[in-house]
């Protein structure tokens, strides 16, 4: 469905418009917006922007290593060798990961899930492919595993999941902390947060 | 339909989806509403990140607004504790969440169901008979949708339930006798039947045969849907032996 109806009949700039409804959050109106920008101020962005679509398209896909998009086979964190190999950070997206990596001091290695244990979206172990994981795990370089998934109910599900895997292979297993948000003050925290803040609490 | 606004209903959250880029539609079982979505607008966003606490296994108080099939979020409260749930528990109670999910109405008032859930989930945190702890849920829930199991007589015969003798319980009708049921259905004896109507799990017989007796009847009424917690469960159960 195109908006403005009957006006509207060219057959490309209804496709236009369709195909701009493939981004998250853009509506018909949105989409008759942005094709009429294009089309009538900004043609060269318009090119510019097909252009870089589909070389991205094309060129991006799955480091071998870490699953974090990369135009290469091997993404650049991967091919860093001066980080060091035995530890392996597992997250559950590449936006967690650019969080981390933008945040923290940590210099290991990293491996992108792309999900979650989720039973009611119908993941399960299965649906995650872990296998690429294992392989790792196998590969006798990585002796420290750091846990980064999300903090929700199928953050914890899968971290647990992916501890008892590693624990197996006799791996050391770490957990990101959870608490008190810095700046945050007591009376205004959750309690879930706050209890797991108190019973993971540190010497001074 | 649901009232044009509710105010601090109880509530369990059962699943959560995004929804456009901050905002979340939130699955929530309550005691007067049976199951219903919800959408909250903004969820993920602001200053009091609603998602924060619209989370599975936390006892909630929730307010909407609007009629339909999505009404409007429009305040959520911690109503009391909140358990953590790790490994086979918390396969568990994936389990409980998907039945609730796959099984309760929408808009039915389940307030008896409702009542059972946070002790269940008290229950298969402590590990001690968890299995007990999710056929007794089952069947409550069974008894809630208005499928309760028939347990006080063959419905062949009609005679009450003889302990000395074997059953097979057809699917979803109720128990036969074993000779006259030929192959079908589920084995199960007399005796069981009456410990099943007295709500006593303590003979391990029994709990066996409970378990294979209530898993059919989940079944059934799934529809053939496979629930994906059974998939969790048996991964855990592989990787961690001990913890069953």
């Amino acid at each position: 469905m195109v908006w403005g109806g009957a006006l509207m009949s060219e057959p490309l700039l209804e496709q236009l418009i369709d195909s701009l409804r493939c981004l998250p959050g853009v509506g018909p109106k949105s989409a008759q917006r942005m094709a009429y920008q294009l089309l009538q101020r900004n043609r060269e962005g318009g090119l510019r922007l097909s252009d870089m679509l589909r070389f991205a398209m094309e060129r991006i896909g799955h480091c071998q290593k870490c699953r974090n998009f990369t135009e290469a086979d091997i993404c650049r964190v991967c091919a860093d060798t001066s980080r060091e190999q035995t530890k392996l950070c597992i997250v559950e997206s590449p936006p967690d990961m650019a969080a981390l990596e933008k945040a923290t001091d940590y210099r290991g290695m990293y491996f992108v899930l792309h999900g979650k244990l989720s039973p009611l979206d119908g993941i399960g172990p299965e649906q995650l492919g872990l296998e690429a994981l294992c392989e790792r795990f196998d590969s006798g370089v990585i002796t420290e595993i750091i846990l980064a998934t999300n903090s929700t109910v199928e953050g914890e599900a899968t971290a647990h999941y992916i501890g008892e895997l590693a624990r197996t292979r006799n791996l050391s297993v770490m957990r990101i902390a959870h608490g008190v948000p810095l700046g945050g003050e007591l009376e205004y925290v959750d309690g879930g947060t706050l209890s797991h803040a108190f019973a993971g609490r540190t010497p001074v | 339909m649901t009232a044009a606004r509710v105010n601090l209903q109880p509530a369990y959250v059962i699943h959560t989806r995004a929804f456009r880029d901050t905002s979340l539609i939130v699955e929530v079982f309550t005691p007067e509403f049976g199951r219903m979505s919800l959408l909250a607008r903004g969820a993920k966003s602001g200053k009091a990140k609603k998602s924060l606490i619209l989370q599975p296994f936390r006892m909630l108080q929730v307010s909407w607004t609007g009629r339909g099939e999505l009404p409007l979020l429009s305040a959520v409260e911690e109503a009391g504790s909140f358990i953590r749930l790790q490994g086979m528990a918390l396969a568990c109670g994936y389990y409980i969440n998907e039945l609730i999910y796959y099984l309760v109405p929408r808009y039915e008032p389940a307030a008896h169901l409702f009542a059972r859930y946070w002790p269940v989930l008290e229950w298969i945190n402590t590990e001690d008979q968890r299995d007990i702890a999710l056929r007794l849920f089952e069947f409550t829930l069974l008894e809630q949708i208005g499928y309760a199991p028939q347990l006080d007589h063959d419905i062949e015969t009609g005679l009450p339930i003889d302990t000395d003798k074997t059953y097979r319980y057809r699917i979803p009708e109720g128990p036969v006798l074993a000779e006259l049921a030929g192959k079908s259905g589920v084995e199960i004896g007399g005796q069981t039947l009456i410990d099943l109507q007295a709500g006593d799990y303590a003979n391990p017989a029994t709990a066996r045969q409970v378990r294979d007796l209530m898993r059919s009847l989940v079944h059934f009424h799934l529809d053939g849907r496979e629930l994906l917690s059974r998939s969790l469960f048996s991964s855990f159960s592989k990787l961690d032996p001990q913890a069953r």
